[in-house]
């Protein structure tokens, strides 16, 4: 990890947080009631390096794709810094953040809402060329099918609307979009979430060798722990808006510290039928975010929880060599668990 | 073992506006009785459609055009519609992917917990059911039952809707449970949750369950059987384990290779995803419909068809190709 650090990251998030304000209607007005205040992102700081894919993981509301949109501005953080090459991009007037998000691009979850189904691939692709002037307009068609073989997708796929292809497909479509752009950093909300495990396969393939080819940086975030472990080099895991857990990859999978983490890759159903658990890996739901418990929010679920847990919130601390995670008891959480009764035959 | 339901050759089509569709083609498989079988497919492939059709919930414009479905020694698909209603819901029972969906917003749960049960007449008195009904919530889990009774829906998380929604299937004590995706519109921790709730309530009460998933995972997990489905078709039928250390068709070699598998060491093997994607169900291929993504295809491939041929004990698979397939690496 000393390399890693000796390089200064392209992307370094600093206290950053996102609050949305619920309930703020008439009645709350009339009653004179403060209005509910949900911590979608809560002081979450990380550092990205060149070539790096970061995977962010966590269940749903843990706030990760609220994290990914902030990055670029697609919703404004309430507090904190994104530092993008050393420039805090929040404090960025509009005209300039315009040109800055040429280098900042993001692939969607859903190829088929993100796609203008009224353009074909070429208008599609031609328009981002044209807007941010990237190549000259006599070059754009030949920088259009350059495109479309980079990502696998057919020559005559040009003149076809978002309709004629298929889920796998239309993500090809999108990023392609992205890479139109040459981006020096890009945000993968959830890109492989909405498609089938054959398609998923050739999505993530392509990504990996995109990676090597053009030497992208991605954040990359997903549900889906064995995705994660798949195509990053470093791994963090988010819960209800906290950073719980970083570490690079081959050490978060194999020795995750964080009792939540661990519960993660317990609960992953493996495609393995030599190991089974009858037991559950975690009980019980996340609290609701808008009343988070006070002290570690994971405490109402986690196994290790004391006391302490349930009154100091615990501070993400570096406890090796770039491995860092918010757990009062973390020395007490073992890995791997003992023995699982095997599920009777 | 018993067998408890058997299907043969069942298929169903949807008309569209490009042509008859065919989602479940000449599917036949056989249930036995205290197991859970696994039905795993990508979309598409017809493994909704298969247990849609089999309690009649199809959408209106679809229609079984084939087969038969014998439960009991009466074929399902052929029962007149008030001896149908006697068996829908009562002995075999169905659980749907989103729960939120399928609950009443505007009922009680209490209400919605003991309707079945009250139609069905396997209680006498609304008071009886009540009483069922709290033991129904404490055994999916639901914390002070008697008090949430009285909610709504909206009242629950999505696991908890889940679990009401199991609790319901149960509560007229069915033979079979037919379960369409029950988790995968959840969280993973939650998925575990209601996986292992639903395995354990299956040992206990020894109901057959058909378990309806995309994931590779959720089957190697929970189900003792497995049919793997393609393009309408059932490929594969098989015992787990064998399914999963020595697959007989090339789709499920292929489904196998591309999932993405935790490693202890963290290290990572490249994915080998399938080629292409799957065929237009309106014109499917000639021939077997998996030939054109198929790296064992060739010329006899293409032509025919392909039915399930034995190629071990408990083992069949539609491939003519089988003994080409190597070892698993």
């Amino acid at each position: 990890m000393n390399d890693l650090r000796a390089v200064p990251p392209i992307l370094e998030v600093k206290g950053l947080s996102k609050r949305y304000v619920m309930n703020a209607g008439f009645w709350q007005q009339l009653t004179r009631r403060p209005p509910d205040l949900l911590h979608a992102v809560d002081d979450v700081s990380l550092r990205i390096a060149p070539g790096e894919i970061f995977g962010l993981v966590g269940e749903s509301g843990s706030g990760k794709s609220t994290l990914g949109r902030c990055l670029l501005r697609l919703v404004e953080p309430t507090a904190g810094q994104v530092l993008f090459r050393g420039v805090d991009i929040l404090q960025l007037p509009r005209a300039q953040m315009q040109g800055m998000r040429r280098k900042l691009q993001i692939i969607f979850q859903d190829p088929y809402s993100s796609l203008n189904p009224r353009m074909t691939v070429r208008q599609m692709l031609g328009e981002v060329l044209a807007v941010h002037r990237l190549c000259p307009p006599h070059r754009v068609e030949a920088r259009v099918r350059e495109l479309l073989h980079l990502v696998g997708l057919p020559a005559d796929a040009v003149d076809r609307f978002p309709r004629h292809f298929s889920g796998g497909q239309r993500q090809r479509i999108g990023i392609a979009r992205a890479l139109a752009m040459e981006p020096e950093f890009i945000v993968a909300d959830e890109p492989v979430s909405a498609v089938d495990v054959s398609i998923q396969a050739q999505v993530l393939n392509l990504l990996i060798d995109l990676k090597a080819q053009l030497g992208l940086t991605m954040l990359f975030i997903a549900h889906d722990l064995s995705v994660v472990q798949h195509i990053s080099t470093r791994v963090g895991v988010m819960y209800m808006g906290k950073l719980v857990e970083m570490a690079p990859r081959r050490l978060l999978f194999s020795q995750p510290r964080h009792p939540y983490t661990q519960g993660l890759l317990l609960a992953a159903p493996q495609p393995d039928p030599f190991h089974h658990s009858t037991r559950v890996a975690l009980e019980g739901e996340p609290p609701s975010p808008l009343h988070p418990p006070a002290g570690c929010r994971f405490h109402t679920r986690c196994p290790l929880a004391s006391d302490r847990c349930r009154q100091a919130p615990p501070p993400l601390q570096e406890i090796g060599e770039g491995h860092w995670v918010a757990c009062h008891h973390h020395d007490l959480a073992v890995w791997p668990p003992p023995a699982a009764t095997p599920w009777a035959a | 073992m018993e067998p408890i339901l058997e299907v043969r050759n069942l298929t169903t089509q949807i008309p569209t506006r490009r042509g008859l569709l065919t989602a479940v083609d000449d599917v036949s498989f056989t249930l036995h009785k205290g197991e859970i079988f696994g039905v795993v497919g990508e979309s598409g492939s017809g493994k909704s459609m298969t247990c849609r059709s089999l309690l009649r919930l199809l959408p209106s414009s679809a229609r079984t055009v084939q087969g038969s479905a014998v439960y009991r020694g009466s074929d399902l698909l052929r029962l007149p519609p008030k001896a149908f209603n006697q068996v829908r819901g009562r002995e075999i029972a169905m659980i749907f992917q989103d729960a939120m969906a399928v609950l009443n917003p505007v009922h009680r749960i209490g209400d919605q917990l003991t309707e079945a049960m009250l139609a069905h007449r396997v209680v006498a008195t609304p008071a009886e059911a009540r009483a069922r009904a709290v033991e129904l919530l404490r055994k999916v889990g639901i914390p002070a039952p008697e008090r949430r009774l009285q909610d709504y829906p909206h009242q629950f998380s999505g696991g908890m809707c889940q679990r009401l929604v199991i609790a319901i299937a149960l509560s007229c004590q069915p033979q079979i449970i037919l379960a369409d995706e029950p988790t995968t519109a959840l969280d993973v921790t939650i998925q575990d949750q209601i996986l292992k709730l639903l395995i354990g309530l299956q040992h206990e009460l020894g109901v057959s369950l058909v378990l309806v998933t995309h994931d590779m995972g959720v089957v190697a997990q929970s189900c003792q059987r497995v049919a793997v489905m393609y393009a309408g078709q059932i490929v594969e039928i098989a015992d787990t384990v064998s399914l999963f250390t020595a697959p007989k068709h090339p789709y499920t070699r292929g489904l196998l290779a591309c999932v993405p598998q935790l490693a202890a060491d963290g290290e990572v093997l490249p994915l080998a995803p399938i080629p292409g994607s799957p065929p237009d169900l309106v014109h499917p291929p000639a021939g077997c419909r998996f030939h054109p993504r198929c790296p064992l295809a060739s010329e006899e491939c293409r032509h025919g068809t392909f039915p399930l041929q034995q190629v071990g004990q408990q083992h069949v698979s539609a491939c003519i190709k089988h003994e080409e397939l190597g070892p698993l690496s």
